[in-house]
């Protein structure tokens, strides 16, 4: 599924152990993600197709994440939960 | 009726042509290399799904086809993409002007890039036509490709760096979510390391708090350095020559253990002070501050592989960052255009010079 809010697009579900690949419409040179609550950020920059690759940190399953570009009124924002790959 | 003589042929053939000439829209294309193939990026549609200002400095070199003619509309073509672009409207101002900066000495402020002969061409709603899947390379300037935007008057190009500033807000159920229009985006960018880690209660086991956009390591480009800490705290930027062994900062003065520095004292360039600014989004309301600061890199030749080392001091714990060592790209940016964008309530945007849309104007 593919959330497609406003200038940033990407999946809404992933894997543990994935990758989220998101492409964004605005002029930013980094993706920032974080999990849902607070916690380090870690940032991936943008490629030249307006795509940035985002390895899923070390979470549990059932974790969400967020996906975010620019700040203040700039911000936009991807929510992405993170499924198990445990049967 | 008496045949044409030789020379009155010819003089009508001049004249057929030159009316042919003067009906037949004349158009430019910046950058012209994207004429009528798809450039590799893409920007998204101010206005198309959320409230934007976009500024685009359009300089010279790529206007020269362009010197004293009239203006009567710029257009916009979707990007090469395996998909439908779903159509909408956007309510749109545009207003044209010289701007006094060159894309390369470009302001993150809106108005720093306002020419003083600034006319509003168009004031009002502009569809953005449903676009079918198109692949590319070759991308046609047809309607259904392209948002065009009609001037209600012209804008005389006399020269000097050309500054389409576009503030666009959605049509209430008429978004566009994805209708991106095609861009250029030059790859080059400065590299990083870290060179030392942090401390505190930030930036999760290890420490990692402070960051830089290797993107912005650019000469005339705005280099932006920012970090992470408690929501209304003060925090100290420094920029200087990576230590070789770090500092506890025991040794000067401050009780952080296991904290340290990692720049040379005696060669600190320069240290500037800033918040830890909350959040404003809902989403964000539990997460740290964010401190920013952009500096402004020359666009010269001196800034080619600059280094220097950037470390942040929370005031508040006190604890200090990852230290960051960063090195301006050895190359000037060569696009020729840049674009400033971001809230229309704001009075500054996002500047960057490795960007911007592809533009067709039609002259007359």
């Amino acid at each position: 599924m593919q959330g497609a809010g406003e200038g940033l697009r990407g999946p809404t579900v992933v894997p543990q152990g994935g990758t989220i690949v998101v492409g964004l419409g605005p002029n930013d040179t980094t993706v920032e993600i974080s999990q849902a609550g607070g916690g380090p950020v870690t940032k991936v920059k943008v490629e030249p197709g307006k795509q940035a690759s985002i390895p899923v940190p070390n979470v549990p399953g059932g974790a969400v994440l967020y996906v975010q570009i620019g700040t203040g009124a700039r911000a936009r924002i991807l929510v992405v939960e993170v499924i198990s790959t445990l049967n | 009726m008496q045949a044409m003589t030789m020379q009155q042929s010819g003089k009508t053939i001049v004249l057929l042509s030159a009316a042919i000439c003067a009906q037949s829209p004349q158009f430019l294309v910046a950058p012209a290399a994207y004429t009528t193939t798809d450039a590799i990026a893409y920007e998204w549609i101010a206005g198309a799904s959320r409230n934007l200002r976009q500024q685009v400095l359009v300089g010279s070199n790529h206007l020269t086809g362009m010197l004293g003619r009239d203006i009567l509309a710029i257009e916009l073509r979707r990007n090469a993409a395996n998909e439908i672009y779903q159509g909408g409207t956007t309510n749109l101002s545009v207003t044209l002007s010289t701007s006094p900066n060159q894309p390369l000495t470009c302001s993150p402020t809106y108005q720093d890039n306002v020419g003083l002969d600034a006319v509003q061409v168009f004031v009002g709603d502009v569809t953005i036509p449903t676009s079918p899947a198109t692949t590319g390379p070759v991308v046609p300037w047809t309607s259904q490709n392209v948002v065009r935007i009609d001037f209600t008057a012209p804008f005389t190009y006399f020269g000097g760096t050309l500054l389409v500033d576009i503030v666009g807000q959605p049509v209430p159920g008429q978004n566009a979510n994805w209708w991106m229009a095609d861009a250029m985006f030059e790859d080059i960018e400065g590299t990083e390391l870290q060179v030392g880690p942090g401390c505190g209660a930030y930036g999760g086991p290890t420490h990692e708090w402070a960051f830089t956009s290797t993107r912005t390591l650019l000469p005339g480009a705005h280099a932006r350095f920012w970090a992470y800490g408690p929501p209304n705290g003060f925090a100290i930027a420094a920029f200087g020559a990576a230590s070789p062994v770090p500092i506890p900062l025991a040794n000067l003065g401050l009780q952080a253990p296991g904290c340290s520095m990692h720049l040379l004292p005696n060669l600190v360039l320069a240290t500037l002070v800033r918040v830890f600014v909350p959040e404003t989004h809902p989403l964000l309301a539990t997460h740290a501050g964010l401190a920013d600061v952009r500096v402004r890199l020359p666009n010269n030749a001196s800034m080619f592989g600059l280094t220097l080392t950037t470390q942040w001091l929370d005031l508040t714990q006190p604890a200090t960052s990852n230290a960051i060592q960063w090195t301006v790209a050895n190359a000037m940016p060569s696009l020729g255009m840049a674009l400033v964008e971001g809230s229309p309530t704001e009075t500054f945007g996002e500047a960057t010079v490795h960007l911007a849309p592809v533009l067709r104007f039609e002259l007359r």
